[in-house]
């Protein structure tokens, strides 16, 4: 008899000894594609891609040093083992594997990952892609008060059939800044923050996302500029390949193990059945609310 | 063999100025660079490159967890160089609690660009857009930093600037790297010298003409009008421009008798060790 449960999150169903609150909990008996655990992970990786003093990168391992926090290691696809450093808490630990090993996991199941968030829109999914500090959480955030429903913030795997692209559901939580949090007119203090230190807060939107794969009608590359106009633009041809490029997540760390082409194919398939904008914002100047509405504006 | 080359200054003290003359001189084509498109490598505070070489968010971590990462970074970075990297930064040169210097020193050399506060005052006022009294208060606080506020995510990571006198102080005292001071004052009445001093400090081979060349193409006149025609995208939004006068002594048209009391009394021991005063305690530019 364990205390193991199953989760499922990316259309996989996760087996996880340690506690996972922030994902649905799924049928018990249903069989894991992965499972998550505290143990001890290798001190290295042997044979190497890459390393350096924060990672190993194998062809199919990786192993993440958080300092102070824990040691993640990805196996397989299917395997992620967490040392876990004596400070730290349950709750950081969480927030390092729901990002860039998470991330891993689904890159070693052959997954595209995108980096960004997307909301359900008249059951097709809308993709806010961008770069950290973007307001990729935040736009998502302000879509989640209007009701809609949220299919997955920071990583965005997709998966290609012939006629289309879609997404899959992610962990039903947003991690949202404090000042996203007060301009929305809330009281911080409703939710859990997701690290101590940090003023980050942990949003359900359980009750409000969708847990089905979604085909992606549009996608919005967010792009702050420091110009005072907002604009949605639409793109085309080659800038809208080259653009697409750079929010693929983490290439860095993807790409070693992965043909190029790979990633050419991707976002070849992935524009062809999508339209592609860039929302061009100031961050000085315009709330997610009023990104929200020029988008809902021009594309709902 | 090619190092990190710290541009390090106090806000408002010439960096960008320099960092278009280093755009230019290493340019091999023949042609004016865009203030937008200048060839150096970023500043330290950038957070983007911590996320890519950890793999770590840091927008997870807190800004004491960041500040344990950054030397690591740099000197990891510092370790296969093919190139100079020119990088700009604004932080005060101080230590972490086990006495590791925040910045990068391995295989790094710095460049100090140090302004008259008097005019640093005028111009800083300008690019926070706050009063030259609360610019003067900030320049005299401990405590300053830029991006400071933990409430949302910055753009960039927490730079603690201290007084402008510690600023001074600390990079003067950096016992880990060598650094070279230039004054603002000198790139402006004698530019080939001091631009010279800089490229010899460097390691650089560049004659006379190719750095007087640079100088020109550089010229405050030049980038002001760049700006005037393309905007600067590192303009804090409510500024009205990032590129203000860049005259040297033009305090004397902004600031009263007062704040200009209340600079040399914060700032007094440097401002003479810096040559801004003179034995009666009055300013020299």
């Amino acid at each position: 008899m364990t205390n193991n449960k199953n989760y499922s999150a990316f259309g996989i169903i996760i087996e996880s000894s340690i506690v996972l609150p922030e994902l649905f909990e799924s049928n018990k008996n249903a069989e894991p594609n992965v499972k998550i655990s505290y143990g001890k992970v290798p001190t290295k990786l042997d044979p190497l891609i890459r390393t350096n003093p924060w990672y190993d990168l194998g062809q199919s391992e990786f192993l993440l040093r958080v300092d102070g926090i824990a040691k993640y290691y990805v196996a397989n696809g299917n395997l992620i083992v967490i040392e876990k450093n004596n400070q730290a808490s349950d709750a950081d630990v969480r927030v390092f594997l729901y990002n860039t090993v998470m991330g891993q996991l689904l890159h070693q199941q052959g997954l595209f990952l995108l980096h960004g968030s997307a909301i359900r829109i008249n059951n097709k999914a809308h993709l806010f892609l961008g770069l950290s500090g973007s307001g990729k959480t935040a736009i998502a955030y302000d879509y989640h008060n209007r009701n809609y429903d949220v299919l997955s913030d920071e990583l965005c795997p997709i998966i290609f059939d012939k006629t289309k692209a879609s997404v899959l559901p992610g962990i039903p939580q947003l991690n949202v800044w404090q000042d996203c949090l007060e301009k929305s007119g809330k009281k911080i203090e409703a939710y859990p923050k997701i690290r101590t230190g940090i003023n980050k807060y942990g949003v359900s939107v359980k009750d409000h996302c969708c847990t089905n794969t979604t085909e992606i009608s549009n996608i919005i590359l967010l792009n702050p500029t420091h110009s005072e106009d907002l604009t949605l633009k639409t793109l085309l041809g080659a800038e809208k390949f080259k653009k697409m490029m750079c929010y693929i997540y983490r290439i860095d760390l993807m790409q070693e193990n992965t043909p190029a082409e790979r990633n050419y194919l991707n976002i070849t398939a992935l524009i062809k059945t999508s339209h592609v904008f860039e929302l061009n914002f100031n961050t000085q100047m315009h709330f997610p609310s009023e990104l929200t509405k020029l988008v809902r504006k021009e594309l709902n | 063999m090619p190092n990190i080359i710290w541009l390090a200054s106090y806000p408002k003290s010439g960096n960008t100025w320099f960092r278009t003359f280093i755009s230019h001189l290493m340019n091999e084509e023949d042609e004016m660079i865009s203030i937008n498109t200048l060839k150096t490598d970023g500043i330290f505070s950038a957070r983007g490159i911590i996320d890519t070489i950890t793999g770590i968010e840091t927008s997870d971590l807190t800004s004491d967890e960041i500040d344990r990462l950054r030397p690591k970074v740099y000197n990891e970075i510092a370790k296969d160089l093919n190139k100079n990297q020119f990088i700009k930064v604004h932080d005060a040169y101080t230590y972490l609690a086990d006495h590791t210097p925040l910045l990068g020193t391995k295989n790094a050399k710095a460049l100090y660009i140090i302004r008259n506060p008097l005019d640093v005052a005028v111009s800083y006022a300008n690019h926070i857009s706050k009063s030259i009294d609360q610019s003067i208060a900030l320049m005299g606080d401990p405590q300053t930093c830029f991006c400071k506020g933990d409430k949302g995510l910055k753009k960039q990571l927490r730079q603690k600037l201290l007084t402008w006198s510690e600023h001074v102080e600390s990079w003067r005292n950096a016992s880990e790297l060598p650094v070279h001071f230039i004054h603002y004052e000198d790139m402006k009445g004698d530019p080939l010298k001091a631009f010279k001093s800089a490229v010899e400090f460097i390691g650089l081979e560049k004659d006379d003409y190719q750095i007087m060349n640079a100088i020109n193409r550089s010229d405050f006149k030049v980038l002001k009008e760049q700006e005037e025609q393309e905007s600067f995208k590192e303009k804090p939004t409510y500024a009205k421009s990032f590129f203000r006068k860049g005259e040297v002594g033009d305090w004397r048209n902004h600031l009263t008798t007062e704040q200009v009391e209340k600079i040399i009394t914060d700032h007094k021991k440097i401002m003479i060790m810096q040559g801004y005063l003179d034995s009666h305690d009055q300013p020299i530019f």
